[in-house]
């Protein structure tokens, strides 16, 4: 049974092509949302295999969104890999705290690079 | 040298002029004294002179006085004798029965006869031949100085004669009115005239014979010789030339050596002007029969009473050559003129001498004002004369002083001024400190601004590049390889896309190089991490890089991350500039000196280390010398558009200034290019 990822960003352009090229180059089911509220929904109802962040989202931030899910049942284990457009190292390291220490994966991405990062956190 | 030349020319000038001086005054004082002394020598010897050649004339005069004394006397007494009287009484009594008129009948007859009578004749004889006439010849004959004597009765008949007179009737004589002078009787004498009777210059002395009643019986004429009255004159002399003349009324020559009586005038008309007027007692002339001579004359008058009484006007004159007479005078002038050039001379040496009096004291303030001048104002002068000299260096000495004191309160005032120099120098140096600070404090803020705002755009950007790419990679694979020139301009499309997010990857850098989180590294360690991270490019180009890292640095205080982009910049420069290949040199050693610190502000503790400096070093292309001082401005940039976005040495710079840090650029275009970087250490 194909892997299932939830991707929550709100650049719905972004989320068409990454679900587009996921699925084309690789066995991924993609399921994205461009909302955070509606990702934590979504992770509830489809229980994910791993779930691509974005930190920051009109509604509610990345960090939210993931301290959210991790206080759903079955969610919990579920990796989180943050997709973010502000780059620096040094920034995500700061939040560490907040955010657990998740993985991130800096934008734009490649689509080799991405699903490679997916295969590692999945395999954990 | 020429110091002294100039003193010397100084003190000949001051002495010739003294001497010229004093010799101008000498010269004139004593033309002046001598024209003085020759004018008043004159007066004074032509006084003199006058006087004295007056008294000899009056001498002359007196014996001359005497000389007619004689004579007169002699007349008279011979005409006194007995044997005469008893002749000229005898001759009386012929008249005594008849009257004057008959008388004079008889005269006039006789007179006639006496004329007409030769000489040889009964008349003549009768006359001549009696006794009293040969004792009256005898007379002449023995007493030279009477050349003829008669007497003739009381009517003027001839008694008795020395020789045959002219006439025998004598009473119409002017001489024998004048003896018998209407019956009072008086000596008569006449002036110098020639007797024929007698052939003699001379002059008559009649004297009448009067009887024991004193009653006139007769008058008594004797012609004297003018020799007679000329022997005390003979032979006189004064000096060369000076000699006595003997002059009558009218001026003709009476007496003059080797000159014949009355034949010649003494002096002109006119400067006899001087004598008879008596206007002048001594005068010169040039008008007289010695020729072409001055001469200086002097006179007296002959004042023998009997002269006087009978307007008998005779001059003894002096006269000698003016020449002899002014010749003292005139050699006084003469020696006064020999002797002005030797005194001159004599005053120019002792003026010369003189001038050395005061020359010196002003040769003393001379060196004094040199010394002054030099700047040695406790120079003492030291001159010691009372007088005005004196005066002026006791005035100099005090002007050196005071010009001391206030070359000393200048000299303070201009330490003062240093000081305040230096106090603004170092308040300037303050100021500019704080200005830099400020300007990096708001360097900062605007950093700071700039990164917000950076930030936000990045974070715009990217997400919109994130989408672009992904849809390149979901073109890319929707035309595969058949479709070549899609899959081009999809290519061409993803490295525009990667570059725009390198640009905003740049910006985020250069926006948060302000923030440092500082701490003592090791930057060797930092240097190799760097360069690993650029190997493969170098690799690539092919260019050797060399390490030479000094072991023994201290920590310098960094922040690890920015210094690391510091680093990776310069490198990929170095790498950019050698696209052909080449040597990369990276050198690590600590500074021989401390960064100059004022030595006021400088903290002695061992805290002070040495900087570390850094040096990378290419064989690039180098930098033109134009571009030099643009090289740290942000986007500039030499690159090809594909090269470089120009951030790169810009936020370099800004990072080491963060550091407080220096960066230089050495390079030389077509050579390569040396960037040195020098970090504080611990405590530096």
């Amino acid at each position: 049974m194909a892997k299932k990822i939830l991707l929550i960003d709100d650049e719905e352009d972004f989320c068409f092509f990454v679900k587009n090229n996921l699925e084309r180059e690789s066995a991924f089911d993609v399921i994205t949302t461009t909302s955070g509220k509606e990702g934590i929904k979504l992770a509830k109802k489809i229980k994910p295999d791993l779930i691509l962040l974005d930190i920051l989202m009109p509604d509610i931030s990345g960090d939210e969104v993931a301290r959210q899910l991790r206080t759903i049942e079955g969610i919990k284990e579920t990796p989180i890999v943050f997709l973010t457009a502000t780059v620096r190292r040094e920034e995500v390291e700061a939040k560490e705290g907040v955010i657990g220490g998740y993985p991130f994966i800096a934008k734009p991405v490649d689509v080799e690079k991405l699903i490679q990062e997916i295969e590692r956190h999945i395999s954990k | 040298m020429a110091e002294e030349n100039k003193r010397t020319k100084f003190k000949l000038n001051i002495r010739l002029r003294t001497a010229l001086f004093f010799s101008l005054v000498a010269f004139i004082v004593m033309v002046i004294g001598i024209g003085l002394g020759y004018f008043n020598g004159n007066r004074l010897l032509y006084n003199t002179v006058t006087r004295n050649h007056f008294e000899i004339s009056k001498q002359l005069t007196a014996a001359t006085n005497r000389m007619i004394d004689e004579a007169v006397k002699k007349v008279k007494v011979y005409s006194n004798s007995i044997f005469w009287k008893l002749s000229v009484r005898g001759a009386n009594l012929y008249y005594e029965s008849m009257d004057p008129a008959a008388v004079k009948q008889l005269l006039l007859e006789r007179d006639k006869e006496w004329i007409d009578a030769s000489p040889d004749g009964p008349l003549i004889k009768k006359y001549l031949g009696s006794t009293l006439s040969r004792r009256l010849a005898k007379i002449t004959v023995e007493d030279e100085s009477i050349a003829e004597i008669f007497i003739t009765d009381k009517e003027g008949g001839l008694v008795a004669s020395s020789r045959r007179t002219s006439d025998f009737y004598q009473a119409d004589e002017e001489w024998w009115q004048e003896a018998f002078s209407g019956g009072d009787g008086r000596i008569f004498i006449g002036d110098v005239e020639f007797d024929k009777s007698a052939g003699v210059l001379g002059i008559t002395i009649a004297s009448p014979v009067k009887n024991s009643e004193n009653e006139i019986i007769g008058i008594c004429k004797a012609v004297v010789g003018l020799k007679q009255f000329l022997k005390p004159l003979q032979g006189f002399k004064i000096g060369e030339t000076g000699h006595v003349v003997l002059v009558d009324r009218n001026g003709y020559l009476l007496y003059h050596r080797g000159i014949e009586p009355q034949t010649a005038r003494f002096i002109s008309r006119r400067d006899f002007q001087n004598i008879s007027s008596k206007t002048k007692r001594g005068f010169i002339t040039t008008d007289s029969y010695m020729h072409n001579k001055k001469i200086f004359i002097t006179y007296a008058q002959v004042d023998n009473p009997l002269f006087l009484e009978n307007r008998i006007l005779w001059w003894i004159c002096l006269a000698q050559s003016a020449e002899e007479v002014f010749r003292p005078t005139k050699r006084l002038l003469l020696q006064g003129a020999l002797l002005t050039p030797f005194l001159i001379l004599i005053i120019i040496f002792l003026a010369y001498k003189f001038s050395e009096r005061f020359i010196e004291p002003i040769e003393t303030l001379l060196a004094a004002t040199e010394k002054v001048g030099k700047g040695d104002l406790d120079y003492e002068v030291k001159v010691k004369t009372d007088d005005e000299l004196g005066i002026l260096a006791n005035s100099f000495g005090k002007m050196a002083k005071e010009l001391k004191s206030s070359t000393v309160s200048i000299e303070r005032l201009n330490r003062e001024i240093a000081e305040r120099k230096e106090a603004e120098t170092a308040l300037k140096e303050a100021y500019d400190k704080l200005k830099q600070l400020q300007t990096q404090l708001i360097q900062a803020d605007k950093m700071k601004a700039l990164g917000v705002m950076v930030s936000g755009v990045a974070h715009e950007v990217k997400n919109p590049m994130a989408i672009i790419l992904q849809g390149i990679s979901f073109l890319e694979k929707l035309y595969p390889e058949k479709r070549k020139d899609i899959s081009d301009a999809l290519r061409r499309i993803q490295n525009n896309a990667k570059r725009a997010d390198e640009i905003v990857r740049g910006l985020i850098d250069f926006s948060r190089t302000a923030e440092l989180k500082v701490r003592p590294d090791d930057i060797n360690s930092v240097l190799s991490v760097s360069l690993d991270l650029v190997k493969h490019r170098l690799e690539e180009k092919g260019i050797e890089a060399t390490l030479e890292l000094r072991e023994d640095l201290p920590k310098a205080l960094i922040d690890r991350s920015k210094i690391e982009q510091v680093f990776i910049n310069v490198f990929f420069n170095a790498i950019q500039s050698m696209p052909t290949g080449g040597k990369l040199l990276i050198r690590s050693y600590q500074a021989r000196r401390r960064r100059r610190v004022r030595r006021r502000d400088r903290d002695d503790s061992e805290a002070g280390g040495r900087p570390v400096v850094i040096e990378i070093e290419d064989t690039g292309i180098g930098i033109p010398e134009e571009h030099m001082d643009k090289i740290f401005d942000p986007f500039f940039t030499t690159k090809s558009p594909r090269g470089g976005i120009g951030l790169g040495l810009s936020v370099t710079k800004n990072i080491i200034d963060a550091h407080k840090g220096l960066i230089k650029i050495q390079s030389e275009f077509g050579k390569g290019t040396r960037i040195i970087i020098t970090l504080k250490t611990v405590g530096g």
